[in-house]
């Protein structure tokens, strides 16, 4: 209960000092060229708020969604990186924001789906509290071993793993991160237990761990660990999702083979509640052409997400079905 | 592609005027970016790199590799001549860089600083060249084991890295750790000691801190003791350049620092800051001067600022084998390549051989440019000092207070540098060592971090810490440089009184 005051004075505080900072980024030559699409006519510079800090490896898939979103409203965005508290301080800074389409910006399923139920007392603990504009894509999490591990596939994984429970390493980037979300997830749903290891400090730990053999396995995204898979120091054997995913066709499902056990992490692109709608219809449709927009779709072909456009109504929908999920994972912590 | 024909791909890649020009725009951002206490090297390569997302990867690399070098070399700039460092790693050359500036030889040190920079490089970019087929998995053999040890003993060897009795140096360390613990636990995200300010949960910026401490504390000294300011003769050539005894006794600590600085960059973790401290560390032990150290000794700038530089290279080398950048500007390089669609990892340097090795050329070529254009704003930076004090304190006071301000955008690390700026006062003038209060800020969250991934790891084994022979043996050597001094003197006594007792008994009998 304590603990929970405490969190809700964090986030009262940061929503706080978040409306003191005000959002206005820089400002740039505002030559209002004709939007393409809708009725709503930006006329000045739009701010993207990125929850997480520049460089990181979830900056750029905001970044290409603010530049392409600049170009068929032919206004600037502006991105602005607001990082920490597991992306609650930015996406804080997004839900408070003016309801008047010139503040968007980027969230994912942790924040909007766990976070609230953590933190009462954030300033968004249901969809109705923001407006899902779109859903820019999933990035599952493989599971990958050591090449010099016996484990060819992931029934012998699982089999070892269940012979010898708390036994196998999994390196994390950290706890509470996806990649730990989905092990748990995998965990609660085959019975197993595995030695979940969160390292810190960038996922490069994690992965120089499990290539140097002083931790069995490890769950990260694909991009940051194909090149030890191809140069053969890791051995992929499952992927923590319940669809076929294009960069591994061949690996089995982890949540196809247990019900539910798929945990991608999910990025959002949301805006404010109450927006007018004349705006918000446009900004409904531009961003939906966006992430369909042959640039996108290869931009998420190259750095390994799954994209899914859906919005609005469907979209919280999805962010609700998170809902449940964390809840039985925090509950099993207990 | 051997090494070395590699390097000179990279600099034919290099070497165009656009690129060339790029490099120059970097390294000037930089050292303006250095110069302000509260942008340091990462913080300005992070402002730059949205920019070179618009431009040609090589283009933007070299420009973050401009703005790295030439923000460590500003922030040192600043640690010399108002003995306020710009960012961890040239807090050690504070020590000697303003001591030497309040006798008046502050060219003379920025010139040592400029030229042992680019020296640094150099050597450990041969290094590179030569040795990286031997080094390069040596951070495959570094686990959370190793990692403890390094900087667990790290932290006890240079707990009184600026010599004077153990409590000295031992109390403002363990201060510094306690600030090192408050904000968010780096492996589960509790929030600690934060007292319900959301502020707190990034925990103490080093900026504050270090400005603080040294920064505004030595204001306060001033203004008690007027006589204590630097002095400015001229700024004619010959007194901004080092004297031929100068230039002599900074060739060994540059070797010494580029050649440790190297090493320390194979590891991640905050290697510039520890080798500059480790170098000075070292200088203290080797040096012929080593009674000067703390009084504006040539050594104790030119080693510690050959060392960072060095560690700055010596990142490369995993950067090379295992595609991990171990740095945080290499890994905004990173993510500046990523944006362009390539994937760091084993086989970069065989799949994109251009991308490496224009890495390499671009640190080489950006401390070139530093070299080029620092040496001739010697003069300017000295000039500085000859502002008159009434406008100079507040002056600083007030880029101080700014630059608290932007690291973070956040009033407490305002409030934090005037608390700092008392503290040190305090600690000043009862003769406590405040590096060690920065070694303790900046080691203690890695040494608690690796102690819990290696407790995770052996599901709570204590005995995995010992388990390592490269664990013990940087036990064993942080051991003996702490305790070795002592033991070797309580030695010598021992024999020398029992020669002595000896004597006296040939004389009874």
């Amino acid at each position: 209960m304590n603990k929970h005051h405490l969190h809700g004075a964090f986030a009262v505080a940061s929503a706080l000092a978040l409306v003191a900072c005000g959002s206005d980024g820089g400002s740039g030559g505002t030559d209002a060229a004709a939007g393409e699409a809708g009725a709503w006519q930006p006329n000045r510079p739009i701010t993207y708020i990125i929850p997480y800090g520049t460089g990181g490896s979830t900056d750029p898939i905001g970044r290409q969604f603010a530049s392409q979103l600049s170009e068929e409203l032919g206004v600037d965005v502006v991105v602005e990186n607001r990082e920490g508290g597991a992306a609650t301080i930015g996406t804080t800074g997004i839900v408070t924001a003016q309801p008047d389409c010139y503040t968007l910006g980027l969230s994912n399923h942790t924040a909007l789906a766990n976070q609230p139920a953590l933190n009462p007392d954030l300033p968004f603990q249901t969809t109705d509290d923001y407006t899902p504009l779109v859903k820019l894509g999933d990035i599952p999490v493989v599971l990958a071993v050591n090449a010099d591990t016996p484990w060819q596939t992931l029934e012998e994984f699982l089999a070892a793993a269940e012979a010898d429970p708390n036994g196998i390493g999994y390196a994390t980037s950290g706890a509470g991160g996806t990649p730990d979300t989905a092990a748990k997830l995998l965990e609660i749903r085959s019975g197993i237990e595995l030695n979940r290891v969160p390292f810190s400090g960038g996922g490069g730990e994690a992965l120089t761990a499990a290539v140097s053999g002083e931790i069995e396995s490890i769950g990260t995204f694909y991009p940051s660990m194909q090149g030890f898979v191809e140069s053969g120091d890791l051995r992929p054997l499952g992927i923590f999702y319940d669809q076929e995913y294009p960069l591994l066709p061949d690996l089995p499902l982890i949540g196809e083979q247990f019900e539910g056990a798929s945990m991608p992490a999910a990025y959002y692109t949301i805006a404010p509640a109450n927006l007018d709608e004349e705006c918000r219809d446009t900004l409904v449709e531009v961003s939906q052409q966006i992430v369909e927009s042959e640039e996108f779709q290869q931009f998420a072909e190259e750095n390994g997400y799954v994209t899914d456009p859906i919005q609005l109504d469907e979209l919280a929908a999805e962010i609700d079905d998170y809902r449940p999920v964390f809840e039985e994972i925090e509950g099993s912590d207990a | 592609m051997n090494p070395i024909e590699g390097l000179l791909y990279g600099l034919e890649l290099v070497f165009t005027p656009e690129l060339l020009l790029a490099a120059f725009v970097g390294a000037a951002a930089g050292t303006a970016i250095g110069v302000l206490p509260g942008l340091g090297p990462v913080a300005g390569a992070a402002l730059i790199l949205p920019l070179t997302f618009t431009l040609p990867p090589a283009a933007g690399l070299i420009m973050i590799a401009g703005v790295y070098a030439g923000s460590m070399y500003g922030g040192s700039t600043t640690s010399v001549l108002m003995n306020m460092p710009g960012e961890s790693a040239s807090v050690v050359t504070a020590i000697d860089g303003y001591e030497m500036t309040r006798r008046g030889r502050a060219g003379p040190a920025l010139s040592i600083m400029a030229v042992g920079s680019f020296i640094a490089g150099t050597v450990a970019i041969v290094l590179v060249t030569l040795m990286s087929p031997l080094v390069a998995n040596i951070a495959l053999l570094f686990g959370p084991a190793e990692y403890l040890a390094l900087t667990g003993g790290g932290l006890l060897v240079l707990a009184r890295v600026a010599g004077g009795s153990p409590a000295s140096g031992y109390f403002p360390m363990v201060l510094g750790i306690m600030l090192g613990t408050v904000g968010v636990e780096q492996v589960t995200g509790i929030f600690r000691y934060t007292f319900g300010l959301q502020d707190l949960a990034l925990g103490f910026s080093l900026v504050p801190v270090a400005v603080g401490l040294y920064g505004l504390a030595e204001i306060f000294l001033l203004i008690e003791d007027p006589d204590r300011a630097a002095k400015v003769r001229s700024v004619k050539l010959r007194e901004l350049l080092p004297s031929r005894e100068e230039w002599r006794r900074a060739w060994a600590p540059w070797g010494r620092g580029s050649a440790l600085g190297f090493f320390f960059g194979l590891l991640p973790g905050p290697s510039a800051t520890l080798s500059s401290f480790a170098s000075y560390r070292l200088e203290k032990s080797v040096s012929k001067h080593r009674d000067e150290l703390g009084k504006g000794a040539v050594e104790g700038v030119a080693g510690p600022e050959a060392a960072n530089n060095g560690a700055a290279v010596g990142s490369l080398v995993p950067l090379l084998s295992l595609g991990l950048p171990f740095s945080a500007t290499f890994a905004l390089m990173l993510a500046a390549m990523v944006v362009q669609g390539i994937q760091p990892g084993p086989l970069l340097i065989e799949q994109r051989p251009d991308i490496f090795w224009s890495l390499i050329a671009s640190m080489y070529v950006a401390n070139v440019m530093l070299l080029v254009l620092n040496l001739p704003l010697v003069g300017v930076w000295v000039s500085l000092l000859r502002v008159p004090k009434s406008m100079l304190m507040p002056g600083i006071l007030v880029i101080a207070v700014l630059g608290a301000f932007s690291t973070r955008n956040s009033m407490l690390d305002v409030w934090v540098l005037l608390a700092m700026g008392v503290v040190g006062y305090a600690l000043r003038k009862l003769d406590f060592a405040m590096a060690s209060l920065i070694v303790g800020l900046v080691l203690g969250p890695f040494i608690e971090k690796h102690f819990r991934e290696g407790m995770f790891l052996s599901r709570g084994d204590l005995s995995y810490f010992l388990d390592s022979p490269i664990a013990i043996g940087i036990w064993v050597v942080a051991l003996v440089v702490m305790f070795g001094g002592g033991l070797w003197r309580l030695l010598r006594r021992r024999l020398i009184g029992a020669e002595g007792e000896k004597v006296k008994l040939e004389v009874e009998d």
